[in-house]
């Protein structure tokens, strides 16, 4: 294999790899931009986004820390617990 | 995250751990930096938190216990005093000078929508623009709240005329209350958006680089690498890391509940598989490095007194039926199912009956799973959460399940947090309240699963088949960042079981944790999965779902947490306790 042939096969390389990560990028703008916003749309998904946006809830976190509500909910239990109303 | 010591084959082909402790371990061995990085940030945080409370927090809440006391006793519901007197209790080191200063030189990109240059920065007309649309809201939110709270008193009062002895009356108070509480939640809600102000984020986050860079930098250096080349490397890392919060803070990604995980492990595999990794990169794609420090901050987020926060029936549901499904699921990964990998199996297991990612990250680093093994147990549970937080809220609604038992159910099987919150918060302030802290109790047991599986792993499955394992040996074994999790967990509840529920609230959970712990985690969590996206090939991915068994194996895992959990919450909230559920 000459050196034209293997510099031709390493630009080929560079551009097959760009076009993939070109590929990806589309695919990702598609998905935030076009595909996930229409889908929210629907009767299914419509009303937990609602839910979600109402509260402002934090729906992609992973741990009770990092989400608000948790914090709402511990104080509410707490208190709850430590001063229920007395029976009727 | 494999890695041992020293490893040699026996003559039947088994490896075996033949390990050493030495002195120099303390600063030689990466797990030992973990533990001295996490630990001294976490002193930081109690330093800045404990040294800055918000103002006349004793008074404030000896005020608020006083009136709690006299209403409790005052009306069979919890009245308008009530709610105003836990209101004056949420108190905040983080909403202090320094608690602000801290969050501004380490805020990740900003939520947004349509233009992602919103998350960086805001110049002051569209800020102000922001602002007039905002408080308009919040004025009429205001007014709502208003209207409420005050036909809220009048049928309490109506109530308390009669004694609190006419069941009409005080139904209709309560309905009252809960439409006060429902407007007083969506003013402050508004209130919060009326304060925009423009931004730019950028220098914070390069100076936040910097530090970042340098903070892990010692570590490397004293482990005998390139500090130099450790930091040039890391500024690549960083930005995908600062692109994958921007991703996750898009207003449409929230809903989806698709968060920085996801976007950092693909974002690195997109840049591995594509252009490929530069080499010198290659220094700072340090996914054990990173997640072993992440991982003691996060022991400082579990506090042991947690898990009395809804009585007894929340330990039933979230630390019996959980280490149940655990343990079932494993078995049955490797009786049933035959997982190829053990590793494989306790880190789907783990994910899949405790909570998602985080028990994901902790199991499989300590039992040493491999990078891709913890990227596909990520991977399905985040696409299970996003499945189950629209599925069954919808479910629960339609078959018309009281909000604790649903809140409950959901508490206890769907696995990330955040989708946990929004599936509670669909069908009511019960089942979000319910929900989360049975979660919350959840979220507890992954100190103490991550220590029983190290321990598990290196007494019993990183050993030749009946081979008995000395104790010295498990020692020298032993994943010893755990240790540090395990004691920065022991540590950090023991200081905020002395301060009691309300002060440690102010400055434990609202300081140290939220305005410390939390944020540098997150960055800690988001750097190694981009390190493992980064380090890993498409191919090896595909390898380790052959034959759909993770899949399998999740799915019916999950079936069982599901079963059992419903019959648990069932059961412990209308059959033995009653009595809370009628309190919630």
């Amino acid at each position: 294999m000459d050196s034209s042939m293997l510099s031709s096969k390493k630009t080929a390389d560079v551009v097959k790899r760009l076009a993939g990560l070109f590929a990806c990028i589309l695919a990702i703008v598609l998905f935030m931009f076009y595909i996930c916003p229409a889908l929210e749309q629907t009767p299914v998904l419509k009303p937990i986004v609602q839910a979600i946006d109402k509260r402002g809830i934090n729906a992609n976190m992973y741990f009770y820390t990092e989400v608000e509500e948790f914090s709402e909910a511990n104080i509410n239990m707490n208190n709850t617990m430590a001063y229920p109303p007395r029976s009727p | 995250m494999e890695g041992k010591s020293q490893v040699n084959q026996s003559q039947n082909d088994v490896v075996i751990d033949r390990c050493a402790s030495k002195l120099s371990d303390l600063w030689e061995k990466e797990d030992y930096w973990a533990i001295w990085l996490g630990f001294a940030m976490l002193l930081v945080g109690l330093f800045i938190y404990l040294s800055n409370p918000p103002a006349a927090l004793h008074q404030k809440i000896d005020k608020a216990n006083e009136t709690l006391a006299v209403e409790s006793t005052r009306a069979p519901f919890k009245t308008v005093a009530w709610y105003k007197a836990v209101d004056a209790k949420k108190l905040k080191a983080t909403s202090t000078p320094i608690g602000k200063k801290v969050k501004l030189y380490t805020h990740k990109p900003h939520g947004w929508s349509g233009n992602p240059l919103n998350a960086f920065m805001m110049d002051k007309p569209a800020a102000e623009a922001k602002k007039r649309k905002a408080v308009a809201k919040y004025e009429a939110a205001k007014t709502k709240e208003t209207a409420a709270l005050k036909a809220a008193k009048t049928a309490e009062t109506a109530a308390a005329g009669a004694g609190f002895t006419s069941e009409t009356l005080n139904a209709e108070a309560v309905k009252a209350i809960d439409v006060w509480r429902d407007t007083h939640m969506k003013a402050s809600k508004a209130k919060k958006k009326a304060k925009a102000k423009p931004y730019n984020q950028i220098p914070y986050l390069i100076g936040l680089s910097i530090f970042l860079a340098i903070f892990f930098g010692i570590g490397k250096k004293a482990m005998g690498n390139s500090m130099t080349k450790f930091m040039v490397g890391f500024g690549f890392v960083f930005l995908i890391a600062v692109l994958s919060y921007t991703a996750s803070t898009n207003v449409t990604m929230k809903h989806f509940g698709i968060g920085y995980a996801a976007w950092a492990i693909l974002f690195g595999l997109i840049v591995s598989n594509t252009i490929g990794t530069p080499k010198w990169v290659m220094p700072a794609v340090q996914t054990e490095y990173y997640i072993k420090t992440g991982l003691v901050l996060l022991g400082a987020e579990i506090l042991f007194g947690k898990i009395l926060s809804i009585g007894v029936p929340g330990i039933f549901v979230a630390w019996v039926v959980t280490p149940t499904v655990l343990i079932a699921t494993y078995i049955f990964g490797q009786k049933i199912v035959k997982m190829p990998s053990k590793t494989l199996n306790i880190t789907i297991s783990a994910d899949m009956s405790v909570c998602g990612v985080s028990a994901a990250i902790a199991t499989a680093a300590a039992c040493r799973a491999k990078k891709e093994e913890l990227t596909l147990a990520v991977g399905l549970s985040l696409v299970f959460t996003s499945i189950m937080m629209i599925l069954m809220p919808a479910f629960i609604k339609a078959v018309g399940m009281p909000q604790v038992l649903g809140g409950a159910w959901m508490g206890g099987t769907i696995d990330a947090t955040g989708a946990v919150a929004a599936a509670g918060a669909f069908l009511g302030d019960k089942a979000l309240y319910v929900a989360a802290t049975v979660k919350m109790i959840q979220n507890v047991l992954i100190g103490v699963i991550a220590f029983c599986v190290a321990v598990y792993w290196c007494a019993k499955v990183d050993c030749v088949p009946g081979e008995r394992v000395s104790k010295m040996e498990i020692w020298h074994r032993f994943p010893k960042f755990v240790i540090g999790f395990i004691a920065a967990s022991i540590v950090f509840s023991l200081i905020a079981q002395s301060m009691g529920n309300d002060v440690s609230y102010a400055l434990i959970d609202h300081g140290a944790i939220r305005g410390m712990s939390k944020i540098f985690r997150g960055w800690f969590f988001c750097l190694a999965f981009v390190s493992i996206g980064l380090a890993t090939n498409f191919r090896d991915l595909k390898h380790q779902f052959a034959g759909g068994k993770p899949l399998i194996l999740y799915v019916c895992g999950q079936s069982l947490n599901l079963i059992l959990t419903l019959l648990m919450a069932y059961i412990m909230f209308y059959k033995v306790f009653p009595e809370i559920t009628a309190r919630i």
